[in-house]
């Protein structure tokens, strides 16, 4: 079979990086000697722009069905090899790249015999592969053009209209019996000074008027499967539970505010309450106070949880204020560990006197009946301060659901539990599993102003896949020969990734299926399978034996 | 005539093990030239076939490099890699195949200078062997 092929070798000399180790001449006399090679070419560099133009044009003239370049390593050249390849019309895979440079040139210096013969035994190992070797195309899945958001606070509501809007069918998928998730607790946003209710039910009525959106209220998720392009989502409500497709998901699910139990009182005696309860009081008018004292970063900062919430500060002054403007005379006291830069009316705050105390880290304030005890960092005195209400400004917090759904979803989570993207700083919006973003407090407390612009991001990125239609990735991947299965299972359990699962057809026989689009290449089902029905599509036994023949030069 | 210098075999997998193969190249570290490199995406693809083929084609000596438990690519291929390797070293003992002629070498990070005295180390102890026993074929 080999002595029907057209196999062309291009020997690189690198410069002098490998003539000068290897003697080229021999090992191009030696590789015309070789079944198969009906072409040999020696250059000085077959990556620069005339040496990739005569690559293309050996292809094309001398009709080479396999290439292989000996020169440097492949992980510098090879995927440009492989696309000067495929320009020439030959496929990628009947493409190989030996390394004579990094493993053999520069490593055997000055033993010219011994490098050369390594050499010539190197690109034998290389021919064989390649020509042992098949062609294969991309895989290619067709896109749903549906999409899932779970969760329908500000994040999910903003990125399901977003997407509506551009003709993507979308199915909200909320927990609760109403949109708006946290807004739905909060007083008035700052500085607008925006009513949160009526905002949420705004948005709320811009959801339910959009006929892309189906809403599913009461309803949470129970399982996922599939890929990106065509997940398969399951959810359960009093109905009961419902399964279908969709393309990409996004995932809106929020945060919850930290209880601090135990912690300055809280619930011993009545006037200790939450951030977030201040605000339902706010909202009821039922704030009637004297003295208000607020103590910041309460379970936040600490070594259980070492971040700054980031909105608690912000959320602190423009209660402070909105106090201070309703009831002037009422004495405000913010007990801090330092300001974020970002905190706006500092200045508003200290003008309609409200007063600030820091403290420290190790020196925290005591609460007794009536008064908090401080000490204040900077007269270095014990403060007492009275009070009637006192505010602890506690931070966001995963949800408790968050385990299972980063389970599910398989999306890593960070050290504090957020839900994480892909790299904060190279791609922050992108996150592992291919087609699920997340928007909002479910990635990092985030402000109603960043949770919509975290919304858009998502929605953009989620459009971008719908958009082309279809998916496309690199056959780099396993191979099964169902014929050979005989189901016991070992692919299925050494698989990290779900590729590969165990089925059971109507007549009880138990083969695996293989979904090549989940597929990483690891290789690890083709040495658990005691048949031989798997095997990796761009390494092959065949391949692998071939390769080992020429590797011992026997 | 048998090649009075032993062939090795290396696997090594392209992610830690390759790239310090690479780096000794940057670095122009030296080693000796009996071993060969055959790449494969992870270590958890070889079986005891490929193992034993590599024996029975001629080689004298084979390495399996992969990279550290807990720094998988493909999160725990080199941990049945590491099964593998041990039924391998059973197979090869009854076969009258001295096993120390067998190693598994896992690399937590790309240094080249490891990866190049880790190939001198590995030839020296298969040369030792090679005056010792005879081969099976």
């Amino acid at each position: 079979m080999r002595h029907n092929q057209r196999i062309g070798v291009f020997l690189c000399q690198c410069g002098s990086e490998i003539a000068d180790h290897v003697d080229l001449a021999k090992v191009e006399k030696e590789m015309r000697k070789l079944a198969g090679v009906t072409y040999v070419k020696t250059a000085l560099y077959h990556c620069s722009r005339k040496g990739l133009q005569q690559l293309k044009e050996a292809i094309r003239e001398e009709k080479l069905d396999r290439v292989v370049v000996a020169g440097c390593t492949p992980r510098t050249h090879e995927g440009l090899f492989q696309q000067a390849c495929e320009e020439a019309g030959l496929n990628r895979y009947l493409f190989e790249m030996v390394n004579l440079r990094e493993q053999c040139a520069r490593v055997h210096q000055n033993q010219n015999e011994k490098a050369t013969s390594k050499a010539i035994a190197l690109i034998r190992m290389g021919v064989a592969k390649v020509s042992a070797g098949q062609a294969h195309d991309s895989l290619r899945a067709e896109m749903e053009p549906t999409a899932l958001v779970i969760g329908g606070g500000i994040s999910g509501m903003t990125a399901a209209v977003a997407l509506a809007n551009r003709g993507v069918k979308v199915k909200l998928v909320e927990k609760e019996s109403r949109l708006g998730g946290m807004l739905r607790s909060l007083h008035r946003l700052y500085p607008s000074g925006v009513e949160a209710d009526s905002y949420a039910e705004s948005e709320a009525d811009t959801v339910r008027e959009n006929a892309n959106i189906e809403l599913l209220l009461d309803t949470h998720l129970t399982k996922l499967e599939g890929h990106v392009g065509n997940y398969q989502v399951t959810v359960e409500n009093l109905k009961g539970s419902e399964t279908f497709s969709s393309g990409v998901i996004i995932v809106a699910t929020g945060g919850q505010v930290f209880v601090p139990h135990k912690m300055y009182r809280y619930r011993l005696q009545r006037g200790i309450v939450t951030q977030l309860e201040f605000e339902d009081m706010m909202k009821r008018g039922e704030v009637v106070a004297r003295n208000v004292v607020m103590i910041q970063c309460v379970g936040s900062r600490v070594e259980e949880r070492p971040y700054c919430a980031r909105i608690c500060c912000p959320t602190a002054i423009k209660n402070a204020i909105a106090l201070k403007q309703r009831f002037l005379r009422t004495r405000v006291t913010i007990l801090h560990r330092g300001f974020p830069e970002y905190v706006e009316g500092l200045d508003q705050a200290q003008d309609l006197g409200v007063s600030f105390i820091e403290y420290r880290l190790d020196k925290l304030p005591q609460v007794r009946r009536n008064i908090v005890k401080v000490w204040d960092q900077t007269i270095e005195m014990e403060a007492e301060i009275p009070f009637d209400l006192l505010i602890l400004a506690t931070p966001l917090v995963p949800r408790l659901e968050v385990e299972e759904l980063s389970k599910m979803l398989k999306i890593p989570r960070d050290e504090n539990d957020f839900l994480v993207e892909s790299h904060v700083k190279l791609r922050p919006k992108e996150f592992v599993p291919n087609g699920i973003f997340i928007a909002g407090c479910a990635h990092w407390p985030a402000t109603v102003g960043e949770s919509i612009t975290q919304a858009y991001g998502a929605a953009a990125r989620a459009y971008a896949l719908i958009e082309k239609g279809y998916l496309e990735r690199e056959p780099v991947v396993a191979a099964l020969s169902e014929a050979f299965c005989r189901g016991c299972g070992s692919c299925e359990e050494v698989c990290e990734y779900s590729a590969i699962k165990l089925e059971q057809s109507d007549d009880g026989l138990k083969v695996s299926k293989l979904n090549q689009f989940l597929c990483t290449g690891c290789g690890s089902c083709v040495s658990a399978c005691p048949s031989g029905a798997l095997k990796l599509a761009f390494l092959s036994d065949r391949q692998m034996q071939a390769v080992l023949e020429q590797a011992t030069g026997i | 005539m048998r090649n009075p210098e032993p062939e090795i075999v290396v696997f090594a997998c392209s992610w830690h093990p390759y790239t310090a193969a690479d780096n000794a190249g940057a670095e122009r570290i030296q080693y000796q030239p009996n071993v060969k490199i055959v790449k494969v995406n992870c270590t958890g693809n070889l079986t005891i076939g490929h193992i034993l083929n590599a024996f029975a084609g001629g080689a004298d000596g084979v390495l399996v490099a992969g990279c550290g438990i807990g720094e998988c690519h493909y999160i725990r291929g080199n941990e049945s890699c590491k099964e593998v390797i041990e039924e391998a070293k059973e197979i090869l003992q009854v076969s009258g195949i001295d096993k120390e002629r067998l190693s598994l070498e896992l690399f937590s990070d790309v240094d080249g200078s490891k990866f190049a005295s880790l190939m001198d180390s590995f030839v020296d102890k298969v040369k030792s062997l090679q005056k010792v026993e005879a081969r099976i074929r």
